[in-house]
C-alpha cells in the first residue's frame, strides 16, 4: 500500500516571522506614501505656481513695455489689495488704440481688453502690486507678484515672488 | 499536419502531465523564495522613488536657468537705464574659482555683488564692466580702467547658483555707447624706416601716449594709421631692437602725417661662466693606511666653498659602502670642533691626531674602527664610496665612489661616474679634490664639483701630494669655482639681447647685447647674481664677465623695462611696483623688478610717487620664477590731482555721486564722492592740461554749477570746486514682519511728503493727473526676503505707509500702517512695520 506523502506546512517560526515583516511593511507604508504623495504635491505646486509666475510676469511685461506711459492708470477693484490694478492704452500690429487692464479679483489675475470681462490668466495670486518707484517718472513702473498654493491639508505653501521693472517705451 | 497542430498536440500532452501528476503535492512557495521575490520587487520600487529625485532635478534644471536669465535680464535693464558716465567700469576684480578651470572674472568694486533668494535658489549676481573699443576684426578690444574713455562700455553680468553639487551659470553681455561720444574724427598716418638704410620697419608699434588706445602696428610697407578723437598727442615709435621716437606734441583737428627712423641697436657679445656654492663638498679620502707610528690611520676632509659656518656636530656625517656591502653611517664617537667655517676644512679620522707628508694634525671629529679598506687589504676590496649628508633629514650635501676596474667592481654610488680606478684605492694613496677645472692648486679651496666624480676627484701617491690633510683650525683658501650652474638664465638689461642659458659646464656667452654698459643678471631660479656691469662702444664688442658666483637667493622672477617721459628720455628715480614689490628706475629710466611669480600688473610712478606724472599699470605680465620678463616699457604723462567736494546746502555732505573729468570732451578718470562728500580724481587719466569736471547725477537732481573748468599743471593738487546738488535721493529701508516671521508675500510700502487719507486708508490712484501734480509719491513693494528698500528725494519729512493683504477665505484683509520718516540726502532711514 501506498502512504500518501504528508503534505509539509509552514511552521509556526515560519508564520510568526512573515507577520512580523509584514507587519513593519505594512506601518510604514503610509508615511511612506504619504511623504511622497505630499513631495509630489508642493512639487507640482510650485513648478506651477513658478510657470504662472513667469507666464504672467511676462505677459503683463510685454503689454506694458508697448504702453502710452501717459495712459497708464495705477488702482484697484474695489475691496481688492491696494494696486493691484493696472489700465493702460497700447497700440495694436494694426495701428489702432486698445485699453488692456490687468488686475486682481479674489486669488485670480485677469487680462481684460476694452473694458470686456476680464479672461483669466492665473490661479493663485497671493499679490500684486504696480508701483511707480517715483510717481514724477513715469516711463519706469515695478511689477510684483506672487503667487500661492497651500498643498497637502494646510501643509506646506508653495511660494513664488517675482519682482520686475519694465521700462515704458511710449 | 501543419506547424499549429504539432504545437497544439504538444501543449496538450505537456498539460495532461500535469493532470496525472495531480496526486502528488504541488510544490509551494518556500519562505526563501518569498523573501528573494520581495528582495527583487524592493530593488525595483526604490529604483522608481530614487527616479523621483532625477525628475525632480530635471525639473529643477530649467528653473533655475529661467530665474537666472530673469535677473541677468533685469540687472542689464537696471544699467542700461543709467546714464553712461553712472556705469562705473571695474577698477578692482577677482576671479570666481567655483568655476575652475573655467573661472570668470568679476568685479569686486565699484559695482560688487548681489546675492538673492528666488524660487528657494540662492542667486549670485555680479557685473564686469570695461573700456573697449570695436577692432576691424568684428571683434572687440578691451582696456584697462586707467585708460580715458574709449566712449563704448561693454557690461557682462553673471549670475551663478549651485544646482545640486555643481556650479551654474548664466551670462549676458550688452554694450553701452556713450550718446555723446566724441567721433574718431582724426587720423594719423605715416611710414616706419630703418634708420641708415630705408628699409621700412614691420610690427613697430605707434601708439598715442595721452590715450594708450589709439595705436598701430606698422605693416610689411612700414606704414601705420589709426583714428584718434581730435585734441593734443604725442606719438611715440618702438620696436624691439631699436632706439624709441617720439613725435613732437600735434594738435590734431583731421589729419597729421609723422614719419618715423628708428636707429637700429648695435650690439657684442658678454661672456663667462656661472658658479654655484650651496653645500659642504668632501675634499679628501684616505684609506687605511699605516702612519709613522705603525697606526692604522684612515680620514676623511671637507671643504666648506660656501659664505656660512656650518655646524657639524650632531648636524653633519658620513655614510659608507663598498662594493658588495651594505650602506651604513660611519659612528661617530667623538665631536672635538663643532662647526666648519667658510672657506674652511673640517676634518673627520678614525685617530685623533693624522700624521701625513710630515706633518701632525688634530682631527675634528673621531670614529675608531677601520672602515674604508684599501686594495691591500685583500679579499678583492679597493672600490667603494663615501657620502656627506645632513643627518636631520638624510638630504645627501656630496658623494665620491671610486672603481676598481680590474676586478669588473663599480662604486656603489657616485655623482655622474665613479672616480675610475684600475685596482682601487691603495694604501698611502689620498683622493683629492681639485680647486678648478685646471687640476691640483694648493693656494685654491678644493671646490670643483661638477658632480662627476671622475671629472673632480684625483688620486695621489703620498710622496706626490705636497700638502697634509687641513682640520678646521687650518687657514682658510679662496674658492675659485663651485658647482656649474647649468642651465642658469643670463640676461642683462640693455632690452635688446634676450636671455641666454649657461651650458652644463657653466659658461655662457650672451649675444646681441646692446652697445653701453649694462648690468649683467645670472639666475639658477633659487640663486641670483648681479654680475656686475659689462659692455662696449663698438659694434661687435666681447668681453668677458669671468667666473660669477650665484650667491643671493632668489624667490622671484624678474620683469625689466624702461620708464620714460613723452620725449622719450629715460627718467630716473621712479617707483615701479608690482604685487607690493618696489623698485626704482635708474638714471636712464631703465628698472629690473624682482616680482612673485605669477602674473602681475606692473606700474609705473607707484602710487603717483612722483606727482608730476601720473601713475600708469600694465596689466597682464606674466613673472616665471627665476626667468626675465623684457621689455615692459612705460611712458610717463606728467599729471596732477584734481579734488572737490559734493554738498547738498553748502554744509552737508553727499556721499557716492561720481564725478567725471573730461578733457576734450573724453572722460579721463572719475571717482565718487566719498562720506564726507570729497572726491579726488587722479591716477593715470590726469595728465596736465584743461578739465571739465562735471558730477553724474541721477535723474531730478541738479547739480550748481553743473561744470567747474579748470587748468591743470603739473604735480598740482588743484581743488576744482564744489557742487550743490539740489534733489538728491535718500533711501528709506526696513523689515515687513508678521508677528516675528518676515513677510515673503509681499508688501506694498508708500512714502510721500503729503498725507494720504480716507477710511481705510488706501493708496491714491496714480493716474496721468497723480503724475503731473505736485505731490510726489514714491512706492516699493517689499521682497521674498521680507525687506523693503524705497529710494526717496533727501531732505524732507515723509509719511510712510504700508499694506498688508491676507486671506483669511478667499475675500481679501487689508490692514494699513503708518509712520514718518525725516531722510537727508545720501541717507539711509531705517523703518520697520509689523502686523
Amino acid at each position: 500500500m501506498v502512504t500518501p506523502r504528508r503534505r509539509k506546512g509552514y511552521t509556526l517560526m515560519e508564520l510568526m516571522v512573515v507577520v512580523a515583516i509584514l507587519g513593519v511593511i505594512v506601518s510604514a507604508a503610509p508615511r511612506l506614501l504619504n511623504g511622497i504623495y505630499r513631495f509630489s504635491r508642493l512639487s507640482t505646486a510650485r513648478l506651477e505656481i513658478q510657470k504662472n509666475a513667469r507666464a504672467a510676469l511676462s505677459n503683463i511685461n510685454r503689454g506694458l513695455r508697448q504702453a502710452q506711459a501717459s495712459s497708464v492708470v495705477i488702482d484697484q477693484l474695489s475691496g481688492m489689495p491696494p494696486h493691484s490694478r493696472i489700465t493702460f492704452d497700447r497700440y495694436k500690429p494694426d495701428g489702432s488704440i486698445e485699453t488692456v487692464s490687468y488686475y486682481q479679483a479674489g486669488k485670480v489675475l485677469y487680462l481684460s481688453s476694452q473694458g470686456a470681462t476680464g479672461k483669466k490668466v492665473a490661479d493663485d495670486l497671493r499679490y500684486l502690486a504696480f508701483t511707480y518707484p517715483k510717481s514724477d517718472d513715469e516711463s519706469i513702473i515695478s511689477i510684483s507678484v506672487t503667487f500661492e498654493r497651500a498643498t497637502y491639508e494646510g501643509g506646506a505653501k508653495a511660494l513664488q515672488m517675482a519682482v520686475e521693472k519694465v521700462r515704458v517705451m511710449n | 499536419m501543419g506547424l499549429m497542430s504539432r504545437v497544439l498536440k504538444a501543449y496538450r500532452a505537456a498539460a495532461g502531465g500535469v493532470s496525472r501528476a495531480a496526486g502528488s503535492p504541488r510544490p509551494g512557495v518556500t519562505l526563501v523564495e518569498l523573501m528573494v521575490a520581495t528582495a527583487i520587487i524592493s530593488i525595483g520600487v526604490l529604483g522608481m522613488v530614487g527616479s523621483f529625485n532625477y525628475i525632480n532635478r530635471g525639473i529643477q534644471g530649467p528653473k533655475g536657468k529661467s530665474l537666472a536669465n530673469n535677473l541677468a535680464q533685469e540687472k542689464i535693464e537696471v544699467l542700461k537705464n543709467k546714464s553712461y558716465f553712472r556705469v562705473l567700469v571695474s577698477t578692482a576684480t577677482d576671479f570666481d574659482h567655483n568655476f575652475d578651470p573655467n573661472a570668470y572674472e568679476y568685479d569686486v568694486a565699484p559695482n560688487g555683488s548681489e546675492t538673492m533668494n528666488v524660487g528657494g535658489i540662492n542667486f549670485t549676481r555680479r557685473v564686469l564692466i570695461k573700456k573697449v573699443t570695436e577692432v576691424s576684426g568684428g571683434g572687440l578690444a578691451r582696456f584697462a580702467y586707467t585708460v580715458p574713455d574709449t566712449g563704448l562700455k561693454e557690461v557682462v553680468v553673471y549670475v551663478s547658483w549651485l544646482e545640486g553639487s555643481s556650479w551654474k551659470k548664466v551670462e549676458l553681455r550688452n554694450l553701452l555707447g556713450n550718446p555723446n561720444r566724441t567721433n574718431l574724427g582724426a587720423a594719423f598716418s605715416g611710414t616706419v624706416l630703418e634708420a641708415g638704410t630705408g628699409i621700412p620697419i614691420e610690427g613697430a608699434i605707434i601708439r598715442a601716449q595721452e590715450n594708450p588706445a589709439r595705436y598701430d602696428i606698422t605693416d610689411a610697407a612700414g606704414v601705420y594709421s589709426f583714428a584718434c578723437e581730435p585734441g593734443q598727442y604725442t606719438l611715440q615709435a618702438t620696436k624691439p631692437g631699436y632706439f624709441q621716437s617720439v613725435s613732437p606734441l600735434y594738435t590734431i583737428e583731421t589729419t597729421q602725417v609723422h614719419d618715423f627712423t628708428l636707429t637700429r641697436m648695435v650690439s657684442g657679445t658678454v661672456t663667462g661662466s656661472a658658479w654655484l656654492r650651496d653645500h659642504l663638498v668632501i675634499s679628501r679620502i684616505v684609506g687605511s693606511s699605516v702612519n709613522n707610528s705603525g697606526y692604522y690611520q684612515e680620514y676623511v676632509e671637507i671643504y666648506n666653498p660656501t659664505t656660512w659656518t656650518w655646524t657639524v656636530n650632531g648636524d653633519i656625517g658620513l655614510k659608507f659602502q663598498k662594493a658588495g656591502g651594505e650602506k651604513a653611517a660611519i659612528g661617530i664617537d667623538l665631536y672635538i670642533r663643532d662647526t666648519i667655517p667658510s672657506q674652511g676644512y673640517y676634518l673627520f679620522a678614525n685617530t685623533g691626531t693624522v700624521s701625513a707628508v710630515g706633518a701632525n694634525v688634530d682631527a675634528d671629529a673621531t670614529w675608531d674602527e677601520n672602515i674604508i679598506p684599501v686594495v691591500e687589504d685583500g679579499g678583492g676590496e679597493g672600490s667603494a664610496a663615501v657620502e656627506l649628508y645632513r643627518i636631520s633629514d638624510g638630504r645627501i650635501l656630496d658623494q665620491v665612489g671610486w672603481d676598481r676596474n680590474n676586478e669588473g667592481k663599480t662604486a656603489p654610488f657616485y655623482e655622474t661616474d665613479g672616480y675610475d680606478q684600475d685596482i682601487g684605492l691603495q694604501m698611502g694613496e689620498t683622493f683629492v679634490r681639485h680647486p678648478s677645472a685646471a687640476g691640483a692648486n694648493s693656494f685654491y679651496g678644493p671646490a670643483y664639483d661638477t658632480n662627476d666624480n671622475d671629472e673632480d676627484i684625483e688620486g695621489v701617491t703620498s710622496a706626490a701630494i705636497g700638502t697634509p690633510p687641513s682640520n678646521s683650525l687650518s687657514a682658510a683658501k679662496p674658492v675659485l669655482t663651485g658647482t656649474p650652474a647649468a642651465g642658469a638664465l643670463v640676461f642683462a638689461n640693455d632690452s635688446l639681447s634676450s636671455s641666454t642659458q649657461a651650458a652644463l659646464s657653466g659658461s655662457f656667452s650672451l649675444a646681441s647685447v646692446a652697445t653701453g654698459y649694462w648690468t649683467l643678471y645670472i639666475s639658477s631660479g633659487v640663486s641670483l647674481s648681479t654680475g656686475g656691469v659689462y659692455g662696449g662702444t663698438a659694434s661687435g664688442f666681447s668681453v668677458s664677465a669671468g667666473s660669477v658666483l650665484l650667491s643671493s637667493d632668489t624667490a622671484f622672477g624678474f620683469v625689466s623695462g624702461r620708464v620714460t617721459g613723452t620725449d622719450g628720455a629715460g627718467l630716473p628715480g621712479i617707483k615701479v611696483a608690482a604685487g607690493g614689490r618696489q623698485t626704482s628706475t635708474l638714471a636712464d629710466g631703465r628698472y629690473i623688478l624682482p616680482a612673485d611669480p605669477g602674473e602681475q600688473t606692473v606700474f609705473a610712478n607707484y602710487q603717483t610717487d612722483n606727482p608730476d606724472y601720473i601713475e600708469i599699470s600694465s596689466a597682464g605680465v606674466v613673472a616665471s620664477l627665476g626667468a626675465l620678463t623684457p621689455d615692459v616699457d612705460f611712458v610717463l604723462v606728467t599729471g596732477g590731482k584734481l579734488r572737490g567736494w559734493v554738498t547738498t546746502n553748502g554744509t552737508d555732505p553727499l556721499p557716492n555721486v561720481p564725478v567725471s573729468a573730461f578733457k576734450y570732451g573724453i572722460e579721463q578718470g572719475n571717482s565718487i564722492s566719498g562720506n564726507d562728500g570729497y572726491y579726488l580724481i587722479w591716477g593715470s587719466g590726469i595728465s596736465t592740461g584743461t578739465y571739465e569736471v562735471v558730477p553724474q547725477l541721477e535723474a531730478g537732481e541738479t547739480p550748481l554749477p553743473s561744470t567747474h573748468t579748470v587748468t591743470l599743471s603739473a604735480g598740482e593738487d588743484l581743488f576744482v570746486g564744489t557742487f550743490t546738488v539740489s534733489g538728491a535721493m535718500g533711501n528709506l529701508t526696513g523689515s515687513v514682519k508678521a508677528g516675528t516671521a518676515g513677510i515673503t508675500t509681499g508688501v506694498l510700502v508708500y512714502a510721500t511728503s503729503s498725507t494720504i487719507t480716507g477710511s481705510p486708508v488706501m493708496p491714491p490712484t496714480i493716474d496721468a493727473a497723480a503724475r503731473a501734480g505736485s505731490v510726489i509719491y514714491y512706492a516699493v513693494s517689499s521682497n521674498a526676503q521680507g525687506m523693503y528698500t524705497l529710494p526717496v528725494r533727501g531732505g524732507y519729512t515723509y509719511n510712510v505707509y504700508a499694506w498688508y493683504t491676507t486671506w483669511p477665505n478667499d475675500t481679501p484683509t487689508v490692514t494699513p500702517r503708518q509712520t514718518t520718516a525725516t531722510v537727508a540726502a545720501g541717507e539711509t532711514v531705517v523703518k520697520d512695520f509689523s502686523w
